[in-house]
């Protein structure tokens, strides 16, 4: 079979922050792999181990827009890639980006497919069929006039899988882009991606579950600067990154609400919408979370699961029903009553960093609480040392993803809130750091609600699963 | 949700072919702009108001004007004493005089700022910023230029979302203070801070993703660039051309009244 995509002794390090006192970079040092057409090699590797690196390598975008130094040789059908521009290799290799937001361009949905066939000076009339064509496959034909930035996170990837789908390049390069995805839209990739014999790299910070298709093909680890894709090594070294689900939790995945503690928030008759938008609304009939339950809300994308949770922290006002607390005198919470309950770990952790020092972003929340200077200090050491965090001065800016998302936990960790929600969490960083952070959240006197589309880590960690469906919550769903 | 300015819609003023209503847009705002009568300023507003109430509804009328109104009320309050023309009509603390020419002055500064908000308003309420950029380059803007439109369209509503986002999240890091809540403007004004620094490391972050998002989408290509989407031949709206002359003709009837 013949070998496009051949990685030979390639060497990479990002530009020194000589007075960072951050740990350097993820460094490759002689890299070897080399890719056959129509194959599709899951790379797997935990955060910070340099997946996005590399995969902006192969499109030719880092070093480019990131400096660094590169040696070594990377060929695509025997090209030199760090001879080519990005653009000109658009119908050799396309990639999907981590963060959806950071790839869409413009403010239509058909409009964002058409833009790179734009670029290439197809035919209008050719444009309009391969837009139609790939709005049908991906199942967005009746967003085709919306803006893209009204999408769910998981209808944005979607609309990413089009955009790539209409070039059809030859190499398919994916970060992360089977998280946020419900299953069914992940299996229509795959399939797709195997019917059109594509070249595939996915790259994800999960082992793929055993019963998947992509535990039956190529697989790679990335590790400290090497890759490894030897079985043996790759099992050894997921353990040892903490790649793969820990054991369940005895007895939590058994218990039914019913044994669950107190209710420690009720939602009745909820109902929104969004101002302008007709064809999304939100009914909620009546939801519990109880003190010591970890509730997962699973379903496709764009069927409100976020939005709901923006209800129930107060960050969205509903326009009918209420949501009512403990300690909420009227039946019907007030907003910031809510707000101070809930903690709520957004998708993206930088929007709730802003100090300039780890230290300082721990101890905001408890200094507006009103403690004094020993306590915060003791407070703050205490949650650095629990989230395996850097030390105290180290700004948080120049952590990695998955160190951020530990930071922003510890921030809610600290302030003690009832009610968690962790929206996606899971994305992005691995199972052992998201275990880790289950673990230190879990409490008799709290309620965890978990949103994800991992199936296998619902029932890892759950003790309810509910399904939500076009806005509406279909009851203790066990299965998926 | 922040999703930009444009509100679909079926109405007449949403149909009409978006290179007519940018016409005529500028032609609003230079008309507002002369140095008309107050009947012919009031007659052209009011022609706006109508358009917003058939194509949009008669609440949205009133939003332009709930973003303007602090400037509004400096020139109801401001305007007045600086223009001491005309007729004596009221006197504050002996020394403040209000007189007919002030308060005329007032009335058209008002009456023109109010017509120019809701002249763009109206535009945008009804016009995808597709159809904005088509209209741009069918009166030849370059496509770089068209670009850094539909960029700045594309961030400005996500940037005001991104702002959301983190006010909500710094939002949800503060305890709720005991008792009843009072405004304090400063507290208030401190915690814009953290909400605009986190904004522009976002900001900041994203300008070579940017480039990178541009350059795996085929931007700055050497080949000629085609466009997917295309505004309707002029042959084609000429029942709308034909309007656009009436509604010119009103524009220069005014001028003379």
């Amino acid at each position: 079979m013949k070998t496009l995509i051949k990685i030979h002794n390639l060497t990479f390090s990002y530009p020194r922050y000589s007075d960072s006192q951050v740990p350097e970079p993820p460094l490759f040092d002689n890299l070897h792999y080399s890719i056959h057409q129509g194959e599709l090699h899951t790379i797997i590797g935990a955060p910070e181990s340099g997946k996005t690196t590399l995969s902006r390598i192969l499109t030719g975008l880092v070093p480019r827009y990131t400096g660094g130094s590169i040696e070594g040789q990377l060929t695509i059908f025997k090209k030199n890639v760090r001879e080519l521009r990005p653009q000109d290799m658009i119908e050799t290799v396309g990639t999907i980006f981590q963060n959806p937001d950071d790839q869409i361009l413009t403010t239509r949905v058909d409009s964002e497919i058409a833009y790179p066939l734009e670029s290439l000076g197809y035919a209008p009339s050719a444009i309009a069929e391969r837009v139609e064509r790939e709005l049908a496959r991906f199942g967005l034909e009746e967003k085709a006039g919306r803006n893209p930035a009204t999408l769910s996170g998981g209808e944005k990837k979607r609309l990413l899988c089009a955009v790539l789908a209409a070039i059809s390049p030859a190499v398919w390069v994916l970060d992360e882009t089977l998280d946020e995805m419900d299953p069914q839209w992940r299996q229509t990739l795959l399939e797709y991606l195997t019917q059109q014999n594509s070249t595939v790299l996915l790259f994800t910070s999960k082992m793929p579950a055993s019963a998947t298709a992509l535990q039956q093909q190529h697989r790679a680890i990335l590790s400290q600067g090497r890759l490894h894709s030897q079985a043996e090594a790759i099992d050894r070294i997921a353990e040892q990154d903490g790649l793969r689900l820990l054991p369940a939790a005895p007895a939590q995945a058994a218990e039914t609400p019913d044994k669950a503690g107190p209710v420690l928030l009720k939602a009745e008759a909820l109902s929104f919408h969004y101002p302008g938008l007709t064809d999304f609304s939100l009914e909620i009939d009546h939801l519990t979370l109880r003190a010591g339950e970890t509730l997962t809300l699973s379903g496709p994308n764009g069927c409100g699961k976020t939005t709901l949770a923006k209800l129930l922290c107060g960050l969205y006002t509903p326009q009918q029903g209420s949501i009512s607390l403990p300690n909420s005198t009227d039946g019907s919470a007030a907003l910031e009553l809510l707000r101070s309950s809930a903690a709520y770990l957004f998708q993206n952790p930088d929007y709730q960093i802003f100090l300039p020092s780890i230290e300082e972003e721990l101890a905001y929340g408890l200094k507006e609480k009103g403690l004094n200077r020993e306590r915060v200090t003791t407070l703050v050491q205490n949650a650095i040392q629990s989230f395996r965090l850097p030390p105290a001065e180290t700004s948080p800016t120049l952590l990695s993803y998955g160190t951020r998302k530990r930071l922003q936990a510890a921030t809610y960790w600290l302030l003690q809130r009832p009610i968690c929600i962790f929206d996606e969490t899971d994305s992005g960083i691995s199972p052992k750091d998201f275990a880790a952070l289950i673990a230190a959240f879990k409490s008799p006197q709290r309620a965890l609600l978990i949103i994800s589309h991992d199936a296998e880590l619902a029932q890892h960690y759950s003790d309810r699963i509910l399904r939500m469906e076009a806005g509406r919550l279909i009851p203790e769903a066990a299965s998926w | 949700m922040v999703s930009g300015t444009y509100l679909p819609g079926n109405s007449f003023v949403h149909k009409a072919d978006p290179r007519m209503k940018f016409s005529l847009l500028i032609l609003w705002v230079i008309a507002l702009i002369l140095p008309v009568s107050i009947a012919a300023l009031a007659a052209y507003y009011l022609a706006l108001v109508l358009l917003i109430w058939a194509g949009l509804s008669l609440g949205q009328v009133f939003q332009p004007l709930k973003t303007i109104w602090p400037l509004l009320l400096m020139i109801a309050l401001l305007t007045p004493p600086f223009h001491q023309s005309g007729r004596e009509l009221y006197q504050v603390g002996g020394f403040i005089r209000i007189t007919e020419g002030g308060l005329q002055e007032a009335i058209i500064l008002i009456v023109r700022f109010s017509g120019i908000t809701s002249a763009f308003f109206l535009f945008f309420r009804t016009t995808t910023i597709d159809d904005f950029i088509l209209t741009l380059r069918w009166f030849g803007l370059p496509y770089s230029g068209a670009l850094v439109v539909t960029i700045a369209f594309r961030y400005i509503p996500s940037l005001l979302q991104l702002y959301r986002n983190i006010e909500d999240a710094h939002a949800l890091r503060r305890p709720v203070p005991e008792g009843r809540r009072k405004f304090h403007p400063i507290k208030k004004f401190s915690h814009i801070f953290p909400t605009l620094v986190s904004v522009m490391i976002h900001s900041i972050k994203g300008i070579p993703t940017l480039s990178m998002a541009l350059e795996s989408r085929g931007f700055g290509r050497h080949n000629p660039r085609t466009s997917y989407r295309s505004l309707l031949p002029l042959k084609e709206i000429v029942h709308q051309a034909v309007l656009f002359i009436i509604v010119l003709l009103f524009l220069v009837l005014l001028l003379f009244m």
